[in-house]
């Protein structure tokens, strides 16, 4: 290989770039819209159930129940009482409201005897993981209200939970789905943008340049990787910046482990873009194909939206046939497990591995001369 | 330098290349014509290594190209232009990047490459573009710096696929010389096809290619020998056309001037006019091998109303697009029933001109009226328009694009069956009427197009670049419809193309270079003027027209290439003896002296380069 023959394609190539804007919002614009997109959109959190009470027994300990519901801001968001339950009814019919307590009269009268109370709970069921979320809050805040009633007349409980979530404190689904991104985005753009880069010459005409000269299949194709890679690394620190600073998710582990990840993800899904440049003759075809193969590896076997863990034996197999899945179980262990060179290495060799057999498959499949 | 032997190469069901063998020599130019289709940009490829084959062999400098490994090997060796403008170069670089970027992917040496950029640069006079975005060039000038790219690493076979097509005459010219005198002085060998007959003179030898076969081969003297004897008459010609049609075959009416073949010698006194046997010419040759069905053309419909006076009627019309000046201040008017040519090469406003009178683009400044209309609504409504290719849906049938476009303008259905089947007829298409159309050869294409745009029986068709890409045969047909169109039902024609031979087909004409209409008026007007001004033309033949034309450049005198000889320009008579003792110092031989009457060619370089 003559480094010179790599970096005349390098060159020419960013001198294109340069000039061309389309290709420039391609390059730059989508990964940057698709992270924003889906780290807005894709909240699994549930948050702000918007609430409200129906207190007919207006005694002290139903108001006390209530303000226990009130004060939970950061689930609940309380948007009054209301005189009757077929008002909660309309609320939730409407869309206004997701959730409703309602305390019945002779509440206090019962407690007060020694007798067991009940409230009633109305939760809009139409999204029902959302809606078993919201009962559990509302059991919680029952069980505290029941504990501390309780330990007026009891000393101490004989069994109480302590509950730690490792890696993600605070459950927060957030902090998943946006560094979960990087991975995905970083399997998506730069296949695009390398099959792009290569199905333009031929498109053009210009690829009989290529094919008349004496440079080598593994020039052209190198020269045209580094490219893409290159553009690809200032994405990998762009949506970096992104994820720690806007959405504020933490970064435990080492950062240049991520770096190193990084090239080497790159330098796969650029392979994978080369490997569907030789197929394809026209950019519409190399944008969709290149979609269409690479979307959904990347978000549905990756375990991104689904545990692979839990898949159905065929795709659990299927799942580890493609990149996307060590990617984002890198990226992951990487963010939140601060895992070090020795938890990732496995993974990271796989990636190797994928980048070997795309790029073998690239100079196997490139030809050139037509048939 | 290339060997091909029995070469075969067929792309799924068609045999693309069936046969076919040749042999190029050192210094020497071999020339690819024929029809669109044909296989001659097939052929190119192969040879140039960028495009396998199933049988034969193909030998390329030594090398045998049936293996991958020695195909590579070669290609250090070899320069190869694609067909189409500039889809070699990278449209957003400059001048200079892309002769840089040819250098090291050739990989030469950077000392070197600076001297040969220089030297490209200045011979294509493109020194002073050299900071130009490619995309910004003009059709001539991307041309020049594509084979300036292709030359820049000293190559020993030069491959160019129709590098002149499309581009105006001094372009073309100027295009010329360059590779007659690389190829000469470098020693290389060079395959080169072309549209333009004139051109194929020039090649030392050429082939007609013909669905993949190689129908004749050899020099271009051999191969005038094929088509029996050519006769010319130009007195009283509308009178014996009936007459002559009949008993000879590829008859052609160019202005007042009779072309036909004859099979064997004819009496000259069979007729009451003189008739002139002349030199045959390779477009002579080309209708003489293409075996093709004449199809008689018959009227299709008449016309409902008529049209007043003036059809179109243009007004200072002007069209810029951001600060690149497309139509510059045009003026003129069509008389109803005439054939009108917008003749200038590509980039000249041709497209532009026609879509702002159908309508399709606003006008920055100054109006039109056609038949009287200004409304674009209702012009839309009166007019028939075939746009410059893709006029056809490529994914229906030939029957189903016309019925389409018939139902698109609302003709009444009985009325539709009759044309349809007009249409068929003059086509020829009847029996394939079920087949797609892109399977079709463009000369069809065009021919189906034009049909297409005239179902609903318009008073008025405009036509854009209907002709560009098909071989003289088929031209000639669409020719032929045409003047049926206007001469018997009346029908306005206003046709556009970048071939000057087009012009005499026309009744007449507008001259267009760079957005200016720099002439108009009626073909022979135009070169009676032109005459005035040039003076006397001279056409010469000898034995090295390059050599001949840097002798005169160096005395300061215009002359051109002119098919294998020079066509010279001067104020003066100038005899046999005037040029030999011009030439003879320098051991060129001077075979023949003939004045000839400009063509139109000669007067639009004249326009262009008196500006």
């Amino acid at each position: 290989m003559r480094i010179r023959q790599i970096t005349c394609i390098f060159a020419r190539e960013s001198h294109e770039f340069f000039r061309d804007k389309i290709l420039r919002v391609i390059a730059f614009a989508m990964p940057l819209s698709i992270m924003l997109i889906f780290g807005y959109g894709l909240a699994l959190d549930v948050e702000n159930v918007p609430m409200a009470i129906v207190d007919e027994d207006h005694t002290p300990a139903s108001r006390e129940l209530s303000y226990k519901f009130i004060e939970n801001k950061q689930y609940f968001d309380f948007k009054g009482f209301l005189p009757k339950v077929s008002a909660i009814e309309d609320g939730i019919l409407s869309g206004r409201l997701r959730f409703g307590l309602v305390i019945p009269s002779r509440f206090y009268e019962r407690l007060k005897e020694g007798k067991s109370s009940s409230v009633q709970v109305l939760i809009d069921g139409s999204f029902p993981s959302r809606a078993s979320v919201a009962k559990t809050y509302a059991l919680g805040i029952i069980s505290n209200f029941n504990l501390e009633r309780l330990g007026t007349m009891v000393k101490k409980l004989p069994l109480r939970v302590e509950t730690r979530y490792w890696f993600n404190e605070n459950l927060k689904q957030r902090n998943i789905t946006v560094c979960g991104l990087i991975p995905i985005i970083l399997s998506i753009a730069p296949t695009i943008l390398t099959s792009l880069l290569v199905v333009r010459e031929k498109e053009r005409g210009s690829i009989y340049n290529i094919w008349t000269s004496s440079i080598t299949k593994a020039e052209f194709l190198v020269g045209k990787q580094l490219f893409a890679l290159a553009i690809s690394m200032v994405n990998f620190f762009n949506l970096f910046l992104i994820t720690v600073l806007l959405f504020r998710v933490p970064f435990k582990g080492n950062f240049f482990l991520l770096l190193f990840w990084g090239v080497l993800y790159i330098l796969v899904s650029t392979s994978e873009g080369l490997v569907i440049s030789c197929f394809v003759k026209t950019q519409v075809v190399a944008v969709l194909g290149t979609v269409v193969i690479t979307l959904i590896p990347a978000f549905l076997y990756s375990g991104y939206l689904v545990p692979v863990s839990s898949m159905s034996a065929d795709a659990y197999l299927f799942a580890h046939a493609f990149p996307p899945y060590y990617g984002l179980s890198v990226a992951k262990g990487l963010f939140l497990k601060a895992a070090g060179f020795r938890t990732i290495f496995p993974k990271l060799l796989v990636l190797f591995l994928f980048y070997v057999i795309y790029f073998s498959l690239a100079i196997h499949f490139f030809k050139k001369r037509e048939s | 330098m290339i060997v091909v032997r029995q070469l075969k190469k067929r792309f799924k069901k068609r045999e693309a290349v069936k046969d076919v063998g040749f042999e190029v020599k050192k210094g020497e130019i071999f020339g690819l014509i024929g029809p669109d289709g044909a296989g001659k940009s097939t052929v190119m490829k192969i040879v140039a290594g960028v495009m396998s084959f199933e049988d034969g062999t193909v030998q390329v400098l030594g090398r045998d190209f049936r293996k991958e490994k020695e195909t590579e090997q070669a290609k250090a060796k070899i320069a190869f232009m694609p067909q189409g403008l500039g889809l070699n170069l990278y449209p957003t670089l400059s001048v200079e990047e892309n002769i840089d970027f040819f250098a090291v992917l050739h990989d030469l040496p950077k000392d070197e490459a600076k001297g040969r950029k220089e030297l490209l640069l200045k011979v294509t006079n493109l020194t002073p573009f050299r900071k130009r975005e490619a995309q910004k060039l003009s059709g001539g000038m991307t041309q020049k710096l594509g084979v300036c790219c292709s030359l820049i690493h000293k190559p020993e076979l030069l491959i160019l696929d129709e590098p002149t097509t499309g581009i105006d005459p001094i372009s073309r010219r100027e295009l010329w010389r360059l590779i007659v005198d690389f190829v000469s002085k470098e020693g290389m060998a060079a395959l080169i096809s072309t549209s333009y007959m004139d051109e194929a003179e020039r090649f030392s030898s050429l082939a007609l290619m013909i669905d993949g076969e190689f129908v004749a081969q050899g020099a271009p003297g051999e191969l005038k020998r094929l088509c029996g004897s050519v006769y010319e008459i130009d007195k009283d010609v509308k009178e014996v056309l009936p007459e002559i049609k009949k008993k000879f075959r590829h008859v052609r009416l160019k202005g007042n001037t009779l072309r036909f073949l004859a099979a064997r010698e004819i009496e000259k006194t069979f007729l009451p006019v003189a008739i002139e046997r002349v030199e045959p010419n390779l477009e002579d040759v080309f209708l003489a091998l293409k075996k093709e069905e004449e199809i008689e053309v018959k009227a299709p419909f008449t016309l409902k109303g008529t049209v007043r006076e003036h059809a179109v009627t243009v007004e200072r019309l002007t069209k810029q697009f951001d600060s690149f000046v497309a139509v510059s201040d045009v003026s003129f008017q069509i008389n109803s029933g005439e054939i009108f040519g917008l003749l200038g090469p590509n980039g000249a406003g041709k497209t532009t001109l026609i879509k702002m009178l159908c309508g399709l683009l606003i006008p920055t400044s100054g109006q039109f009226s056609v038949a009287g209309k200004r409304n674009p609504q209702e012009v839309k409504e009166i007019i028939g328009y075939m746009s410059q290719r893709f006029s056809l849906y490529k994914d229906l049938t030939i029957l189903e694009n016309l019925e389409l476009y018939g139902n698109i303008y609302k003709v009444p259905a009985p009325v539709l069956r009759e044309r349809i089947s007009w249409a068929l007829e003059t086509t020829g298409l009847e029996k394939a009427k079920n087949e797609k159309t892109d399977t079709l050869p463009l000369g069809l294409k065009q021919r189906l197009a034009l049909m297409c745009s005239v179902l609903h029986n318009p008073a008025l068709i405009f036509l854009d670049e209907p002709t560009s890409g098909v071989d003289p045969i088929q031209r000639k047909v669409f020719w032929d419809i045409i003047h049926v169109l206007a001469g018997e039902v009346g029908v306005t024609v206003l046709v556009s193309t970048h071939y000057m031979d087009e012009a005499e087909y026309c009744d007449r004409l507008c001259l267009m270079d760079q957005g200016e209409a720099i002439a108009i008026g009626g073909p022979s007007k135009l070169k009676e003027d032109a005459k005035e001004k040039i003076g006397h033309i001279y056409q010469i033949a000898l034995d090295h027209p390059f050599a001949a034309l840097d002798i005169l450049e160096k005395k300061g005198l215009y002359a051109s290439f002119y098919e294998n000889g020079i066509r010279m320009y001067s104020l003066q008579p100038i005899s046999l003896d005037d040029v030999e003792e011009l030439f003879s110092p320098h051991g060129l031989k001077v075979f023949e002296i003939k004045e000839v009457f400009p063509s139109i060619e000669d007067v639009f370089v004249h326009l262009v380069t008196s500006r």
